[in-house]
């Protein structure tokens, strides 16, 4: 059998199978990885540079390294049990084309990524554009050309512009809870995060991005005038729902324009739920992953064996509330976080008709 | 034209409160919700909206980490899982949750009979 070599910063050089090599790593799709940053676009780490190419070596250099210790300690079990070792073996190896697939999840999900992320953009034919060109192994440098160029818009400026983007009015759940806890019984909190949860995502269905500002206000009331209009195609029942559904929406909307008003800073927030930064794995999937120590009888559960799933629960519905600290003339202005808290947590006992 | 997105929990809770209201049922299968996803996608092309479905293993994972209090998945049937309500929860309860921050496009879409028919309910 024979190896290449590939030299790692942290672990050195990295011995891997030169079949592996052949039919995976030297594909174009594996290569186009040496153009994707592992650390995205995330601003908090600006010396990482490395890419998702030399991650994914690592992760196979550690993987083996996990699979080789468990097959060496287990010289005296059976054939069988080490035959399944080797096939998750195998699998793991071809694992490291999962990274070939890798997209930002948010961005895909947005107006302009649903159009470039796309299955065809990501081979060597590549996508077609028309007049705003073509887009073949999708790459970091793609993405940029099109942030800047193509569908170039608010959001995508606060990438560049850094003084002028939008801020939390908390950063963590701790200082949501530290705003709200005390203002807000449980119930009132769960309705203010589903609320805004739900705002979220009718802002993402209509405008692909959630954004609050004049023109989602003028779309409500343009809204509410096409259900009204079509009131005779539409169930009661539904028909109750979304004019209902129409209200809340107004009279958030409402409240943010007056918050903003009243501090003058523009009109313009952003809702962004947690859930956003969260993996997909799902706790009560893992924690039933059995574990087999060769020399217990008894087969337990991740759940059993870790404590890491134990870990208090998160509110499920947490969300960030962004605001740009700018007045309406573009200068910088000191928001009174507190203030506009207690505006948000007065407005969940006003109730509409 | 409009590009949207069509989640797995509003086509799940948009499929039950139909499935619930006409036939008392409270499961929906992934093949009867693919095959009522495309209807629904259908309705909104011809409306010149285009729309994409998002039902991969991760949406499904978000929709039971997101909306665990609504719905659970059945996996004994090992070739199709199916979505289904929790006991608690009531046709309402979808609807005050689902039908009230829904764009009057989209609640058109999934009411639609083409659509409905997929289901295997009637109008």
């Amino acid at each position: 059998m024979s190896f290449k070599l590939f030299k790692d910063p942290i672990y050195g050089y990295v011995e891997i199978d030169s079949e592996i090599v052949r039919s995976i790593i030297d594909t174009a799709c594996f290569q186009r990885l040496r153009n994707i940053r592992q650390t995205s676009y995330a601003p908090l780490y600006p010396a990482s540079f490395h890419n998702r190419f030399i991650h994914s070596i690592g992760v196979y250099h550690l993987g083996r390294k996990v699979f080789d210790s468990v097959h060496n300690s287990m010289g005296s079990l059976e054939q069988m049990f080490l035959e399944e070792l080797d096939n998750a073996k195998r699998l793991f190896e071809l694992a490291l084309q999962h990274a070939m697939r890798s997209i930002d999840k948010y961005f895909a999900l947005s107006e302009s990524g649903s159009r470039f992320f796309s299955l065809d953009s990501l081979t060597r034919n590549g996508e077609d554009f028309g007049n705003k060109g073509k887009i073949s192994l999708l790459a970091d440098e793609d993405v940029l050309y099109i942030m800047k160029n193509v569908y170039s818009d608010d959001l995508m400026d606060e990438y560049f512009f850094r003084g002028s983007r939008r801020h939390p009015l908390w950063k963590s759940e701790a200082e949501y809870r530290a705003l709200f806890d005390n203002e807000l019984g449980k119930n009132k909190l769960d309705e203010f995060e589903i609320t805004f949860k739900e705002i979220e995502k009718y802002l993402i269905d209509y405008f692909s991005i959630p954004v609050i500002n004049e023109k989602v206000l003028e779309h409500i009331e343009r809204e509410e005038r096409k259900i009204i209009e079509k009131k005779s195609t539409i169930p009661d029942k539904d028909y109750k729902n979304l004019m209902d559904g129409m209200k809340k929406i107004k009279k958030w909307v409402d409240c943010l324009s007056r918050i903003a008003s009243e501090n003058d800073i523009l009109f313009d927030f952003v809702i962004i739920s947690a859930n956003k930064f969260k993996s997909g794995f799902l706790k009560q999937d893992l924690e039933k992953i059995l574990i087999v120590f060769p020399s217990l009888k008894l087969i337990p559960s991740i759940k059993e064996v870790s404590t890491i799933l134990t870990s208090e629960k998160t509110r499920d519905s947490f969300f960030y509330l962004f605001y740009k600290s700018k007045d309406h003339d573009g200068k910088d202005k000191e928001v009174p976080v507190k203030a506009i808290a207690e505006a948000l947590a007065g407005e969940l006992f006003v109730f509409v008709t | 034209m409009v590009y949207r997105f069509i989640g797995i929990e509003d086509l799940a809770a948009n499929a039950l409160i139909e499935l619930l209201e006409k036939s008392g049922c409270r499961r929906v299968d992934f093949e009867t919700l693919l095959k009522y996803g495309n209807a629904v996608t259908n309705v909104l092309r011809e409306n010149g909206d285009e729309a994409t479905l998002l039902l991969s293993k991760e949406y499904t994972n978000e929709l039971i980490r997101n909306y665990s209090d609504f719905f659970e998945i059945d996996h004994s049937d090992q070739k199709n899982d199916a979505i289904v309500l929790r006991e608690e929860k009531t046709v309402e309860d979808l609807r005050n949750r689902f039908r009230a921050f829904l764009t009057l496009d989209y609640l058109l879409a999934f009411t639609d009979s083409k659509s409905l028919a997929e289901l295997g309910v009637a109008v």
